[in-house]
């Protein structure tokens, strides 16, 4: 891996040129929070580095709430995203299944995704609802980025991750190594980050092998209180890195043929109702229930990729202020060999 | 880079348009390129400006010039096809899915039961089927509808393939739920005509197509005669919108209805939460 070290302004002049090539979005905060905004020259001196996760998942970058998709995108200008924390990569990496891995490639999805360029940030400063340490993650980038930058005392480690990344870097000539000491302060702040997020989770008791531990949970009983709070807003699901549930509306005029698609929810009644009128899941437990199966469950059957990230996010803004970590520490507490699965049961 | 746009539609031109039943029509179309597909497979039809949903084809699939999709009348897109005349364009989008693996039901017995609009997609397997007869060890097709007039097919069901069972391999039981004064076959839901089959049921296939409570009950009873899980295959419907494994609409646990399926064995759906509708 290659490790370089970089001053604060000599990287955000660098960016400050970039800048003029291509659009770049990075983390500043707004409020409170942090959201991603386009920033050019003088403004990337606002960018908030090495910090928690911004409010919206780049997932709005790939797959936007509305697009046409027949016709596909003609063009994608070039665009760098900055800051993006580990939670994010492995919510694009369920995406990148999805879209682009699969027999069949979303054409605009893959055409975004081949013109950004990712440049990932540690997260030092988790939040309470962080829970990335509880499904197999940790707060700091290792793999699926193009660059990763870690803020140190003066400036930034820089880490190659790919040909691509490597190249945004060309014009930065004399780049110094990481020196040992620049490593050990890296290490240092990513282990109290990752023992922040330990803390916030003390309380919750539930697996970090998910997948197959909660599979013969599914027909526990405990799922028909969980949500009783749910008012099937599905702010969980539009918020979430990887959830990419869509559907499609025709738009046809005249000859040629012409579709939309729109973010969907699974949370929603008619999400799965079909043409009769029946629906898989008319109870919104089912539904809720559906929503953590396909997490822990779907997504890993489907993709080997666990669909939860920890990102939070879901519990930050759950209308109902459910907290998805208790719901799972009430299953969990349930043992395992008092439900029956039996599988003609709902027959 | 410049791959075709997953979502495009070929063009198809709507040659006839026929009445089977007061709800079902069957429309046949010719696409201007080549469109071929497996007897269980599923395409989309698109009528332009209206919307696409998916149906199975239900014409021989060897027959490539035109295909044929009978649709029930329920909602949006379904109206819009039967004001379809013929001349029209639409659009056609497929094959997707997973064909019935005939190669497997070679030498064991195969018992098809439909249900109201479910004997579309077995009309083209039962095409499928006789176009190779001699493989299968013997057929029998039951078929069932709420009266005689909701019957698909009539010509065919009553007529011409009553013929071919001269052959000796094939048979047909068939049920109305409510018989009128011509009515010449059994009565009854459609389970009844699975009342003492005579098949090996250790190797025998069923393939079952109709309305969810039919696919069920129907379930229960091939089980009850002792059936083999993955020897049920179930045409299992779902909302769908993309039909490539990307919008997650049709999933059965892990399995999508339009990938994997649309047809799944009882042995792939049953430990699934929320198999059934
Ligand atoms: C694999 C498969 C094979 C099938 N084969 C046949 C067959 O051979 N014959 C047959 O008759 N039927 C078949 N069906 C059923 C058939 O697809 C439905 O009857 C058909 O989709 C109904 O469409 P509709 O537009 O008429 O119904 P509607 O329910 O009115 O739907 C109208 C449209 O509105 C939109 N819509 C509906 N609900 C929502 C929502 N919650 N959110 C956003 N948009 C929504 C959709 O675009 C939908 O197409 C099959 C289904 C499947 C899955
Ligand atoms: S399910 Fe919730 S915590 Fe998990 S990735 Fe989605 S939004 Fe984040
Ligand atoms: S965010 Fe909360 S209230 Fe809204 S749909 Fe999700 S679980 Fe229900
Ligand atoms: S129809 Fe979209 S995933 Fe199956």
């Amino acid at each position: 891996m290659e490790r370089y070290f970089i001053t604060y302004s000599e990287w955000v002049n660098f960016l400050g040129k970039k800048s003029q090539q291509s659009e770049l979005m990075a983390p500043v905060l707004s409020g409170s929070f942090l959201h991603y905004q386009k920033c050019q020259g003088e403004e990337l001196k606002q960018v908030v580095w090495s910090q928690v996760r911004p409010v919206q998942p780049v997932k709005f970058f790939f797959f936007p709430y509305h697009e046409e998709i027949l016709p596909g995108l003609s063009e994608q200008s070039p665009r760098v995203i900055l800051g993006v924390t580990a939670c994010d990569l492995a919510g694009l990496q369920v995406l990148d299944r999805i879209f682009a891995q699969s027999d069949f490639k979303d054409p605009n999805y893959q055409k975004r995704r081949e013109r950004t360029l990712i440049i990932s940030g540690d997260c030092y400063a988790p939040i309470d609802v962080c829970f990335c340490e509880k499904v197999g993650l940790q707060p700091y980038p290792e793999k699926g980025f193009d660059l990763n930058v870690s803020a140190l005392e003066g400036g930034f480690l820089l880490e190659v991750g790919s040909e691509k990344g490597r190249n945004f870097l060309s014009e930065l000539t004399g780049l110094s190594e990481a020196s040992e000491e620049q490593l050990h302060q890296q290490a240092k702040m990513r282990n109290k980050a990752k023992e922040t997020v330990l803390q916030f989770n003390q309380p919750f008791n539930f697996p970090s092998d998910l997948p197959n531990k909660i599979q013969p949970l599914l027909l526990a009983e405990e799922w028909k209180e969980v949500w009783q709070k749910c008012v099937q807003c599905g702010s969980c699901n539009f918020i979430c890195p990887s959830c990419a549930c869509f559907f499609l509306e025709d738009q046809s005029r005249g000859e040629s043929f012409e579709k939309a698609r729109t973010w969907d929810a699974c949370l929603f009644p008619g999400y799965a109702r079909m043409a009769s009128g029946v629906s898989p899941r008319p109870h919104l437990y089912e539904r809720y229930r559906n929503r953590l199966a396909c997490k822990y469950v779907y997504l890993p059957g489907n993709f080997g990729l666990v669909g939860c990230t920890g990102c939070g996010r879901c519990i930050d803004g759950c209308a109902g202020r459910i907290d998805k970590r208790k719901v799972l520490t009430k299953i969990f507490g349930k043992n395992p060999n008092s439900v029956i699965y039996e599988p003609a049961k709902h027959l | 880079m410049n791959q075709p746009n997953i979502y495009e539609p070929i063009r198809a031109t709507v040659e006839e348009v026929i009445q089977e039943t007061p709800t079902i029509k069957t429309v046949v179309v010719v696409p201007e390129k080549p469109f071929s597909f497996l007897a269980g497979q599923f395409a989309f039809l698109t009528v332009p400006g209206v919307g696409e949903a998916p149906f199975t084809p239900s014409s021989p699939p060897s027959r490539k010039e035109k295909t044929d999709f009978t649709v029930m009348k329920t909602g949006k897109v379904t109206e819009a096809i039967h004001r379809l005349k013929s001349g029209d364009q639409v659009g056609l989008r497929g094959p997707y899915g997973r064909a019935y693996p005939l190669k497997d039901f070679e030498g064991r017995e195969v018992l098809l039961v439909g249900g109201g609009v479910g004997l579309a997609p077995l009309r083209s397997l039962f095409y499928a089927l006789m176009e190779q007869v001699e493989k299968y060890n013997r057929i029998l097709f039951c078929c069932g509808a709420k009266t005689p007039d909701d019957y698909l097919y009539k010509d065919e069901v009553f007529t011409e393939w009553q013929s071919l069972c001269a052959c000796q391999r094939l048979n047909f039981r068939l049920t109305v739920d409510k018989k009128d004064e011509n009515w010449q076959y059994q009565e009854g839901v459609v389970t009844c005509t699975l009342d003492n089959i005579d098949f090996d049921v250790s190797t025998a296939v069923a393939a079952v197509c109709g309305p969810p409570i039919m696919m069920k009950f129907t379930t229960v009873k091939l089980l009850q005669l002792g059936f083999r899980d993955e020897n049920i295959y179930l045409s299992m419907e779902r909302k769908m919108y993309c039909g490539v494994g990307h919008c997650r609409h049709c999933l059965i646990g892990t399995r999508f209805v339009c990938k994997d399926g649309p047809v799944l064995t009882f042995a792939e759906i049953k430990n699934e939460p929320d198999a059934w509708a």
